[in-house]
C-alpha cells in the first residue's frame, strides 16, 4: 500500500516489503520493514531505505542501506552493502562481504534534513 | 569472585599495558591495553576492559571496547555492551542487539582465508629497494 507524499506527491510505500524470490530493483524505500525470506534475494543498484528495520534470512546486495530500526541478519543471511542503522543483530553463520557498518546511527535524520532543504519555503503573509 | 581458568592470562582492571602482547592460550582483559594483542586461543575483553589495539586471535569475545582492527580465525562475538571501532575479519560473527560497531566488516569462510593465522605476526610489507643515485 502506498500514499502520495503531501509535499512532492511522490508515491510513498508504507507497508512492509516481503521478498521471497529474486528482486532486482533500483531502490527499495519503505516506511515499514524490509523482510527478505530465506529464498529471497534483493539486488538494489541505488539504495535501500527501511524506516522500521530490516530482517534478512536470504540475500541483500546493495551499495547503501539505511535503516530506522533494528537490522537482523539470520544464520543463512548474505549481506553486501554499507549499512547505517540504530541497532544490529547478527546470528552465527551470516556472511558479510566487504561492507562498511555504522551502528548505532540515525540515517533517517539525514534524510529528514535533506527533505527539509528540498521543501519550498512557505509563502510569507 | 571470577574463577581463573588454567593457563589463562588476566589483565587486571587497574592494569595498563602498552606494546605487543602475545598469549599462547587465552586471555581476559579487564584493564587497558594499547598496541597489539595476539592469541592462538580466546581473547575476552571484559565490560570495563578497553583495547586501543589490533586484536588477532582464534575467538574474540567483546563486552568492553576495542579501537583497532579485529581479526579472528574462528569467531567474533560482540555482546550488547560491546563497542568496536575498526575493521573486522572473521569466518563467523555474532552481534547482540545493542552493540556498537563502526568499520569495515568481512565475515564468512572466504574472509578467514585472507586473514593471517591467529597468534602469528602478519608478514611485514615489502619495502621497495632504495632508488640508486646516478
Amino acid at each position: 500500500m502506498s500514499v502520495p507524499c503531501p509535499a512532492c506527491n511522490k508515491s510513498v510505500l508504507i507497508e512492509d516489503v516481503v521478498v521471497s524470490s529474486y528482486k532486482g530493483v533500483l531502490s527499495v524505500e519503505t516506511c515499514g520493514k524490509l523482510i527478505i525470506r530465506r529464498r529471497g534475494r534483493v539486488v538494489a543498484q541505488h539504495r535501500v531505505v527501511a524506516h522500521e528495520g530490516i530482517e534478512v534470512e536470504g540475500e541483500l546486495d546493495c551499495r547503501q542501506v539505511l535503516s530506522g530500526g533494528l537490522v537482523r541478519l539470520g544464520a543463512k543471511a548474505e549481506w553486501r552493502g554499507d549499512l547505517r542503522a540504530p541497532a544490529l543483530a547478527v546470528a552465527a553463520g551470516a556472511k558479510i562481504r566487504a561492507s562498511h557498518f555504522r551502528v548505532p546511527d540515525d540515517p533517517l535524520d539525514d534524510l529528514r534534513r535533506l527533505a527539509a532543504q528540498d521543501e519550498p519555503a512557505a509563502p510569507r503573509a | 569472585m571470577n574463577e581463573m581458568k588454567p593457563s589463562e592470562t588476566v589483565i587486571g582492571a587497574d592494569a595498563f599495558i602498552k606494546g605487543e602482547m602475545t598469549v599462547e592460550s587465552r586471555a581476559r582483559i579487564l584493564g587497558k591495553v594499547e598496541g597489539t594483542i595476539r592469541a592462538k586461543g580466546q581473547i575476552e575483553v571484559a565490560d570495563k576492559g578497553r583495547c586501543v589495539a589490533s586484536v588477532n586471535a582464534g575467538l574474540i569475545h567483546v563486552d568492553g571496547s576495542i579501537e583497532g582492527n579485529v581479526t579472528a580465525s574462528e569467531k567474533v562475538e560482540l555482546s550488547a555492551t560491546a563497542r568496536v571501532k575498526g575493521d573486522l575479519v572473521a569466518p563467523k560473527l555474532v552481534v547482540a542487539e545493542g552493540a556498537s560497531f563502526t568499520g569495515h566488516v568481512n565475515v564468512g569462510p572466504d574472509a578467514a582465508k585472507t586473514a593471517p593465522p591467529a597468534g602469528r605476526q602478519p608478514p611485514a610489507p615489502e619495502t621497495p629497494p632504495p632508488a640508486q643515485k646516478k
